[in-house]
C-alpha cells in the first residue's frame, strides 16, 4: 500500500498532465518486473488514482490527483464514462448526442447522469455560437474555447453589437483625428476643411489602435491585434475606413460627411444624402424606389 | 393604340416626355417605333391606325428635332425607307431646361448664347443665316456679336455641323461600313474566316469614326476685311448632347470627388475635369452601342489618354479663381519607427543604374520621383505654401492621385483623367449610396463584404460583417429581392439535392444596376404622367391664363379661387419637376456611364 501511494506522489511531483511509459514507472517505483510494478498500480486504479491511455501504440500511466479521483468514486460507472468524454472533450465542451452516440447509453440514463453531475457542480452547460440549438457540456472549471463562445464580440453566445458599434466609434474617432487635421473642431466647415499634404504618412496602423483601445480602457475584454484587424475591416464594409497599406488605415471623407451632416453643395449633388428631399409620408407625390417592382 | 408602360421603362418616359412636347400624335408614333423598332412608313401606318398624311407631318417634325433616324435599303426592286426611333432628341427635351441653366452658368448669363441655344432645342437643326432672319431686321453690330456666340459654341463643340450620318441609325449605319470593309478584304485560301472578319472590322472601325467625326468643308470662313474666323452660315448647326453629356459627367464626377476627398481638392479636381472637356472621351462609347464584343473595346484599366487630355498643374493653376491658402496643412509626414535606427541606410542599385538609398522605414531617397522633394520632415503641423498657388495645386494634384479612387492618374510628369475606370467607381459608389440611404447602413455593409469576398456564404457574412445572424439572414434576403446580391447553388451532394446544398452569395454589379435603372426610369414615367395629368386636370384654368387678354393680368382676370389653384398647381408642378430632374441625375449614371 505504501509502495502505491509512494509512487502516485512521486508521480504528482511531476508537472500536471505527464504520461508515464511504463519503464519510467518501474524505475521510480524501484520494482525490477513489470509484474510486480502492476500490482502497485492496479491498487491504483481501484482508486481512480492512476488513469491509462495509449500514446504511439504503448499503454502509458497518468496520475489523478487525489480530490479528483475521490470525485470520481462517488459517482456511478455511467456518471464516470460520461464525466471521462466530458472531460476528454476539453474546452471545445461535448454535445448531448455525440455522448449518447459514444456511450452506447439510453437517452435516461445519459439525462440523468447529465443532471446529477451538473448539480454536482461538476461540469456545466455552455452555450456555443456556431450551434445556438445544441447543448454542450464541458467541466464546471474549465473556460469555453473562443470557437465555443465566438470571441470577444459575444455575449452569452449573442452579439453583443451595442458593445461592437461603441468600439467601432472609438476607433473611427482616433483614427478619423489622425487622417483629417482640425476635423471635430466644431467651427471647422466641410466647404474649407484642410488636407493633409500628400506626403503625409501618419495613418493608423492596427497596433496603433490596439495600443489606443488598451490605454483608454474602454473595455475589459481581452483585445488581441487580430479582434482590431477584423473592426477595422468592418469599417472599411462600411465605408468609413479605406485601406492604406497592411495594416494601416486611414477614414474615407464620406464618413466625416455622414457624421457632420453637412451639404457639400449649393445644388443638388447624387452623393449629398443631406440635400435629399423629405418625403411627406401623406403626400400624394412621395416616389417609391422600388415601385416598379412591386 | 397604346402600349403596356410596364413593358418597357423608357418607353413610358420617351412617349410621356415626346407627348409633353409634341402631343399625342408624335408620341404614338415614337411608342411604335420604340416598340417594334425599325418600321417603314406604311408598317407604321399600320400598327399606329392613323392616316398616312398625318404620320408622314409628325415624322418630319420628329427628325427635325432628332427623334427619328432614317435609314434607306436598296434591294434588288425597290428602295425602302425605315424609320427607328432616336433617343437623343427625346434625351434632349428631358434635359432641356438644365442645359439652358448650364449654358448661362459657362457663359456668364450671356443672353444672347442662351437664346441660341434655347432656339437650337425647341427647333432642332438650324443655319446660321435662317436664324438671323428669323431675328428681323438687325443692325451689323448686333448680327456680328451673334456670330462670334456662334463661333463660341462651335468651338466649344456644343454646336457641331449637321451631316448627313446624323440621321442614319448607328446599328443600320456600321452595318454598311462592316459588309463594305468586308467585301474590300481579299477572300483567300490563305486567310482564315475568322482573321478576315476580324481585319474587316478593324478597317470598319476606322472607316465608321471618320464618317461620324467628319467636319464639313468650309465650316470655318475668314472674314475678307477683318481677317477673323467666323462659320460658315449656310451649314445647318445642331445642338450637340455628347458634349452635354460631358458636363453632366464633369459636374458628377467633381460632386463624386468632395464626398471622397474634400471640397476644396473637388474645385480644383472640377477646374481639371474642365480643362479640355471638350475634347474628352465620349460618355457613351460609340462601340458599345453598335455591339462590339467587350475583348474590341478597350477595357477601363488598357485606357490611354490622348496627348491633349494631359495637363500638368500649371495648366489648371491659370484658371483657379478661388483661393486655395491654408488648404493644405503639413503633418508627421515619415512614420516614425522606435526600433528602427537613425543610420539605419543601405545602398541599393535602381533600374536607372543609379544608386539611391533605402532607410530603416523604407522610404527611398533618391528615386527620379519628385514626391520626395516636397517632404516636410517636421513634426509639428502648419498650413504650407500661403500665395504659392501652383505648389498647392500641385499637392491637391498629388492627393487625388493618391486617393483610393483613381480621380487622377500620373503619366512621366503631367497628369490624366483615367475615365473609364472613375466610372465604374461613381456606378458604384452612387448604387452604394442609394442602398444605404434607402435599406439602410447595414444592407451597405453587407454589399461591401460580399464585393470585397467575392463570393460567401451567409455565416461569413454575419462573422466578418459583425451582424446578428437573423439580421444578416433578412438583410440578405432583402438585397437578393433588389437584385443587388445573387445566390449561387453549390450542391454537396451527387444527386445535388436542394436540401443539402449550400447557398453562396456574390454581386452582379450590372444586374443591380440594371434594376436600379429600370426603377429610376419607372419612377421618372410616372412622374411625367403626374405632370401630364396636374394639367389635364386643370386644363381650363391653364387655357384661362393662356388667353392673351389674361396674360400678364392674372391679378385682374382671375377669380380667387383660380389664384389658389394656380398657385397650387404651379407648386406641384415645381414639385414633380425638381424629383424628375433629381431622379434624371440618378438615371444618367446607370444608363449612359
Amino acid at each position: 500500500m505504501d509502495e502505491a501511494q509512494k509512487l502516485h506522489e512521486a508521480m504528482l511531483k511531476e508537472p500536471e498532465n505527464t504520461f508515464f511509459s511504463e519503464p519510467e514507472l518501474r524505475h521510480i517505483a524501484g520494482v525490477e518486473s513489470a509484474a510486480d510494478l502492476m500490482v502497485i498500480v492496479q491498487v491504483l486504479l481501484n482508486k481512480s488514482l492512476v488513469k491509462l491511455a495509449k500514446q504511439n501504440g504503448e499503454l502509458r500511466f497518468q496520475a489523478v490527483d487525489p480530490q479528483e479521483a475521490a470525485k470520481r468514486s462517488n459517482m456511478s460507472a455511467d456518471e464516470a464514462m460520461i464525466y471521462s468524454h466530458i472531460e476528454a472533450s476539453g474546452r471545445e465542451g461535448i454535445w448531448t448526442k455525440t455522448i449518447k452516440a459514444r456511450t452506447n447509453l439510453h437517452q435516461h440514463i445519459v439525462l440523468r447522469s447529465l443532471k446529477s453531475l451538473e448539480s454536482q457542480r461538476y461540469i456545466k452547460v455552455v452555450k456555443s455560437v456556431k450551434f445556438p440549438t445544441r447543448k454542450i457540456y464541458m467541466l464546471y472549471h474549465l473556460t469555453p474555447s473562443i470557437e465555443v463562445t465566438g470571441g470577444p464580440w459575444f455575449t452569452d453566445g449573442e452579439l453583443d453589437s451595442e458593445f461592437v458599434d461603441s468600439l467601432l466609434t472609438i476607433i473611427w474617432r482616433f483614427v478619423t483625428g489622425k487622417t483629417f487635421p482640425k476635423v471635430f473642431q466644431t467651427e471647422m466647415s466641410l466647404s474649407n476643411n484642410p488636407l493633409y499634404a500628400p506626403s503625409y504618412k501618419n495613418y493608423c496602423t492596427v497596433v496603433e489602435i490596439l495600443e489606443f483601445i488598451s490605454k483608454s480602457q474602454v473595455t475589459s475584454e481581452e483585445l488581441i491585434e487580430n479582434d482590431i484587424r477584423s473592426l477595422c475591416e468592418v469599417l472599411v464594409y462600411d465605408d468609413k475606413f479605406e485601406k492604406v497599406s497592411l495594416d494601416c488605415y486611414r477614414s474615407t471623407m464620406q464618413s466625416v460627411v455622414d457624421l457632420k451632416e453637412e451639404r457639400m453643395e449649393n445644388d443638388f449633388s447624387i452623393f449629398d444624402s443631406a440635400s435629399f428631399m423629405a418625403s411627406e409620408e401623406a403626400s400624394e407625390d412621395v416616389v417609391y424606389f422600388d415601385e416598379y417592382q412591386l | 393604340m397604346s402600349f403596356s408602360k410596364t413593358q418597357n421603362t423608357e418607353l413610358y418616359v420617351y412617349s410621356g416626355i415626346v407627348e409633353s412636347y409634341l402631343g399625342k400624335r408624335a408620341s404614338t408614333v415614337v411608342s411604335c417605333l420604340i416598340d417594334y423598332g425599325r418600321l417603314s412608313l406604311k408598317d407604321l401606318v399600320k400598327r399606329t391606325k392613323m392616316q398616312g398624311v398625318l404620320v408622314k407631318k409628325t415624322l418630319v417634325s420628329l427628325i427635325q428635332l432628332n427623334c427619328i433616324s432614317v435609314w434607306e435599303e436598296t434591294n434588288f426592286r425597290s428602295t425602302t425607307t425605315f424609320y427607328s426611333f432616336r433617343e437623343d432628341g427625346a434625351l434632349l427635351m428631358l434635359y432641356s431646361g438644365e442645359i439652358i441653366s448650364h449654358i448661362e452658368e459657362i457663359y456668364n448669363n450671356d443672353p444672347s448664347t442662351t437664346q441660341i441655344v434655347q432656339n437650337f432645342l425647341s427647333l432642332g437643326n438650324l443655319t446660321i443665316s435662317d436664324y438671323i432672319a428669323s431675328l428681323g431686321a438687325l443692325d451689323a453690330e448686333t448680327i456680328d456679336k451673334l456670330e462670334r456666340c456662334f463661333m463660341q459654341l462651335v468651338r466649344d463643340k456644343f454646336l457641331v455641323p449637321v451631316q448627313k450620318s446624323h440621321f442614319y441609325p448607328v446599328k443600320d449605319l456600321w452595318m454598311k461600313t462592316m459588309k463594305a470593309a468586308y467585301l474590300q478584304v481579299p477572300n483567300g485560301a490563305a486567310l482564315s474566316e475568322l482573321k478576315r472578319t476580324a481585319e474587316a472590322k478593324e478597317k470598319a472601325k476606322l472607316q465608321f469614326f471618320n464618317i461620324l467625326n467628319a467636319e464639313p468643308e468650309a465650316l470655318y470662313l475668314k472674314d475678307k476685311a477683318t481677317s477673323i474666323l467666323k462659320i460658315n452660315s449656310n451649314i445647318s448647326l445642331t445642338f450637340n448632347l455628347k458634349r452635354y453629356m460631358k458636363s453632366r459627367r464633369s459636374i458628377q464626377l467633381a460632386q463624386l470627388c468632395s464626398h471622397r476627398v474634400g471640397k476644396v481638392t473637388s474645385k480644383v479636381f472640377y477646374k481639371a475635369l474642365l480643362h479640355d472637356e471638350k475634347n474628352s472621351p465620349d460618355v457613351v462609347n460609340l462601340l458599345h452601342q453598335i455591339g462590339l464584343t467587350n475583348e474590341e473595346i478597350v477595357l477601363g484599366s488598357h485606357y490611354e489618354p490622348l496627348q491633349n487630355n494631359l495637363f500638368a498643374a500649371k495648366d489648371i493653376v491659370k484658371n483657379i479663381d478661388f483661393s486655395l491658402d491654408n488648404s493644405i496643412v503639413t503633418g508627421v509626414t515619415k512614420r516614425t519607427q522606435p526600433t528602427a535606427k537613425l543610420n539605419n541606410t543601405k545602398r541599393i542599385k535602381l533600374e536607372n543604374g543609379d544608386y539611391g538609398t533605402v532607410t530603416g522605414n523604407g522610404d527611398m531617397d533618391g528615386d527620379d520621383d519628385s514626391d520626395d522633394e516636397d517632404d516636410f520632415d517636421d513634426m509639428g503641423e502648419g498650413f504650407v505654401q500661403n500665395g504659392a498657388p501652383l505648389a498647392t495645386v500641385d499637392q491637391h494634384l498629388r492627393i487625388l492621385t493618391n486617393s483610393s479612387i483613381p480621380f487622377l492618374k500620373k503619366e512621366n510628369s503631367s497628369y490624366y483623367i483615367p475615365y473609364p475606370e472613375l466610372m465604374i467607381h461613381l456606378k458604384r459608389s452612387l448604387s452604394d449610396s442609394i442602398i444605404s440611404s434607402t435599406l439602410g447602413s447595414p444592407c451597405a455593409r453587407i454589399m461591401r463584404c460580399v464585393r470585397g469576398n467575392r463570393l460567401v456564404s451567409e455565416k461569413f457574412i454575419s462573422s466578418t460583417a459583425l451582424l446578428r445572424e437573423k439580421d444578416a439572414r433578412s438583410l440578405t434576403s432583402t438585397l437578393v429581392k433588389y437584385n443587388m446580391l445573387q445566390i449561387q447553388e453549390v450542391p454537396k451532394t451527387a444527386d445535388r439535392a436542394a436540401s443539402k446544398s449550400v447557398f453562396l452569395f456574390r454581386v452582379n454589379e450590372k444586374h443591380g444596376n440594371n434594376t436600379l435603372k429600370t426603377n429610376i426610369c419607372w419612377n421618372m414615367g410616372k412622374i411625367l404622367e403626374k405632370i401630364a395629368l396636374l394639367k389635364a386636370e386643370n386644363a381650363q384654368l391653364i387655357s384661362k391664363i393662356n388667353r392673351d387678354d389674361v396674360k400678364g393680368k392674372e391679378l385682374e382676370y382671375l377669380l380667387p379661387s383660380e389664384l389658389t389653384q394656380l398657385k397650387k398647381m404651379n407648386d406641384t408642378e415645381l414639385m414633380l419637376t425638381t424629383k424628375l430632374h433629381r431622379l434624371i441625375s440618378l438615371w444618367e449614371v446607370f444608363k449612359f456611364y
